[in-house]
């Protein structure tokens, strides 16, 4: 389904889209709504993993205890975004033992979408909505 | 305003780079700092005269296609960093003790770096917002 963007500017007079109504990670969400988003698309945090916002507030960061501020088995779950070039409903990313990004099934990611896991299936960055007369 | 972070790199060394599914480039002697570019290409300058190269490296394509530019990497191994920031656009600049320099500008889609060292972890967006 496309959209057509509503007459929503910000200061930047850039386009922005309309205002999440429903799933994703909404901004302002608790850790445990991120752990809930991530357990969604099947990426499990452990229970002993620390759980610290995002520098800017709009998003989660989990890392073993061990490991915190490293990228070393690092998951981050961004908070859904009206900015075109970011995920509508967020979407998250890991990180194996080395700190390298993976994908979903643990590998090296073919491109990346298969690194960036929207929070809403077969989203893309900008790819669900459709600008009025930029 | 989100607060612009420090990077902490001042004087440290420039100790690795590895071409993988991305560029990472690591700082001090015991790689505690890591900086990993993503999804944009990137502008390396040599030395005080040195002519600024782009450098592309596909991020994710194995094994990478239309790579230029990497060969203006290999001389920074080793040099000191002077300087380095990130401005309120998401631009990162590292200058070296040879008056080299390398910057990382955000203009695409998802995330253009990553920058891990010294406790935090510091992500440039696409849109420059760094989070």
């Amino acid at each position: 389904m496309r959209h057509q963007i509503a007459k929503n500017v910000d200061s930047g007079n850039r386009k922005l889209r309309p205002p999440l109504l429903s799933g994703g990670l909404a901004p302002g969400s608790s850790a445990a709504e991120a752990r809930s988003e991530l357990s969604k698309i099947g990426v499990k945090v452990p229970d002993n993993y620390a759980a610290y916002p995002a520098r800017n507030g709009k998003g989660w960061n989990f890392s073993p205890p061990d490991d915190v501020g490293t990228e070393n088995n690092l998951i981050r779950a961004m908070d859904s975004s009206n900015n075109p070039k970011m995920y509508r409903y967020g979407d998250a990313n890991v990180y194996d033992s080395a700190g390298n990004p993976v994908n979903a099934r643990g590998l090296t990611p073919v491109d990346r979408a298969d690194w960036h896991q929207s929070f809403k299936p077969f989203e893309e960055p900008g790819g669900s909505f459709e600008f009025d007369g930029e | 305003m989100d607060s612009i972070p420090k990077l902490y790199l001042e004087n440290e060394k420039l100790t690795a780079i590895t071409l993988d599914t991305n560029v990472v480039i690591f700082f001090g002697e015991k790689r505690e700092f890591k900086l990993r570019i993503l999804e944009e290409d990137f502008i390396v300058s040599l030395g005080k005269l040195g002519k600024p190269m782009i450098v592309h490296f596909s991020a994710w394509s194995t094994p990478p296609k239309n790579v230029t530019g990497v060969s203006s990497l290999p001389p920074l191994i080793n040099q000191r960093v002077t300087s380095a920031g990130i401005s309120d656009t998401g631009e990162l600049t590292i200058h070296f003790d040879d008056e080299s320099s390398l910057s990382v500008r955000p203009g695409g889609t998802d995330e253009a770096y990553t920058f891990v060292g010294a406790g935090q972890i510091i992500v440039c967006n696409g849109d420059g917002t760094i989070s």
